[in-house]
């Protein structure tokens, strides 16, 4: 936890913002500004209560997450990551230890 | 043995030209069209522009995020629409009721759109390892179904029927059965269809059996007209909720009509073309007719299959007259493709809905387009104006590539039990 809080924020936005396309299309939630409550992708989406990620959808977001940033995710902590942040952090780690 | 009256109490429409109950039939009686340039992909080098979209369909009106982000278009229309036919006819699925509820819905392709765009993927982007997992659970025909059952709870026997264009009121027809020899208490039925993707609407176009009447969408599906040269592809969604007699007066539930008949049959012809003195068809019609109970001078209006190709509407109408005799002359048939293309496996359900709204409103909708006859086409196809007339009994008839014949008949609902049926 102490060393997830020193992951320097610029990198965690930049991270982020490197994501939100890759769920927004994996996930298939539409953007179209005349249509409504679609959710919104946040750092605090909970890809589970927001947006009712299953397991089938989980391994698709792991295998375009490692092809994205070129990291290899440990299936079972991956899994556990709920939140948008959660995951962004994780992707931050691994780049570091890369 | 006797079997259980089935009758229908809710409906959900998602069509071409029209996203109500109220909007398709209002839409139907003006003879006002659906049919538009495509807007779903690029048609700049296609033959063929022109097709029935769903307009500014947006399944997060009807669906949460966890349920419609998983599922291909066609699902998409499916669950949705099975949302409109609950709230329709006010049915509550709990623990009480939820395994005595069956799902039953038609679909001629499944999930294409989702499919095309992974085989594309896999060849631009490099391999197999490109593919989606969840491509396996949003490809499968019986998708629709069983997110029907996931959205709503509903827990009873649960199946997709593929028929190509009949796969709808073989749905319904189905349903039926279910219903009449007390296997559910109630049915969710109908039929659904997203077509409209670049590779499988390239391929009906190249299957030369689309119109290529470009220039002004809205006439392209002429039926029964002289100069008629193929039908509009469409997508949407009809679904109904089918209850037993015995069910739907115990929860005091409005009853829009009665399922009375069903006659299903294959011509083993031809995978596209219809047997063209139209025999199986008439088969299929006369079956439908006697499994209702009535003779063919009782039915008030056909709602006909009428593509627009040159040959089902020969053939449908060679059918008719071989099963009605000189009572082909007098009873009125329309085309709802004239108005909406063809959805496919959606198209039998949508026209059941269209037909019992026909005796709820007491009229009959238009055959639009229906400028030329042709002189082989010779009965009353109500041409472009609607008609107020007696609607006590609609034929609907659907006619699928593969030869496969689905016929329903209906009746307004008389608050009567009939003959060698179960008495409440």
């Amino acid at each position: 936890m102490n060393r997830d809080r020193d992951i320097n924020t610029s990198k965690c936005e930049e991270i982020f913002d490197q994501l939100k396309p890759i769920v927004i299309g994996l996930l298939k939630i539409p953007q179209n500004p005349e249509f409504k409550r679609y959710p919104e992708i946040t750092m605090q989406t909970d890809l589970i209560d927001d947006l009712g990620v299953d397991s089938v959808e989980t391994v698709d977001l792991v295998v375009s997450i490692e092809r994205e940033f070129k990291i290899k995710f440990d299936f079972k902590e991956a899994a556990s990551k709920r939140k948008i942040f959660q995951i962004v952090e994780y992707i931050a780690q691994l780049k570091e230890h890369k | 043995m006797t079997k259980a009256q089935v009758v229908i109490t809710g409906m959900g429409v998602l069509a071409p030209n029209g996203k109500t109950l109220d909007g398709l039939w209002n839409a139907c009686v003006s003879g006002t069209s659906g049919i538009n340039y495509i807007k779903a992909f690029d048609t700049k080098n296609f033959e063929v522009r022109v097709g029935a979209e769903v307009k500014d369909f947006d399944p997060a009106e009807y669906l949460l995020p966890g349920i419609y982000r998983k599922m291909d278009r066609f699902a998409q229309f499916g669950v949705s629409a099975a949302k409109l036919a609950l709230d329709d006819a006010n049915l509550k699925v709990d623990p009480s009721n939820a395994s005595h509820i069956a799902v039953i819905i038609g679909t001629g392709l499944g999930g294409i759109l989702f499919h095309e765009e992974q085989i594309i993927n896999v060849i631009q982007s490099g391999g197999p390892s490109s593919a989606m997992a969840s491509a396996v659970p949003k490809i499968s025909p019986n998708a629709v179904s069983s997110y029907i059952g996931i959205a709503f709870g509903i827990k009873g026997p649960n199946y997709a029927i593929s028929t190509a264009c009949s796969s709808g009121s073989n749905a319904l027809g189905q349903a039926l059965l279910l219903l009449r020899f007390g296997m559910v208490d109630v049915c969710i039925a109908g039929g659904v269809e997203a077509p409209i993707t670049p590779v499988t609407f390239a391929a009906y176009q190249n299957l030369k059996c689309l119109s290529t009447r470009n220039g002004h969408p809205e006439q392209a599906s002429t039926p029964f007209d002289r100069n008629r040269n193929g039908f509009v592809l469409g997508e949407g969604a009809g679904i109904l909720v089918l209850e037993t007699l015995e069910h739907a007066e115990k929860r005091k539930a409005r009853i829009y009509a009665e399922l009375i008949g069903y006659g299903t049959n294959c011509g083993a012809y031809n995978m596209v073309a219809p047997e063209p003195e139209g025999i199986d068809a008439a088969q299929a019609i006369e079956a439908a007719l006697n499994d209702a109970g009535i003779s063919s001078d009782k039915v008030s209006y056909i709602n006909a299959h009428g593509t627009g190709t040159v040959y089902n509407d020969l053939s449908e109408t060679k059918a008719i007259k071989r099963v009605f005799g000189k009572h082909a002359y007098k009873v009125p048939i329309s085309s709802t493709k004239s108005m909406i293309g063809h959805t496919i496996g959606a198209a039998g359900a949508i026209e059941m809905i269209v037909s019992i709204l026909s005796i709820q409103h007491q009229e009959i909708h238009p055959t639009i387009n229906l400028k030329e006859h042709d002189p082989q086409c010779d009965l009353d196809y109500v041409p472009n104006k609607p008609r107020k007339a007696k609607v006590d009994v609609v034929l609907s008839n659907s006619f699928g590539f593969g030869s496969n014949n689905a016929v329903l008949v209906i009746q307004r609902w008389k608050h009567e039990p009939r003959p060698r049926y179960k008495h409440i």
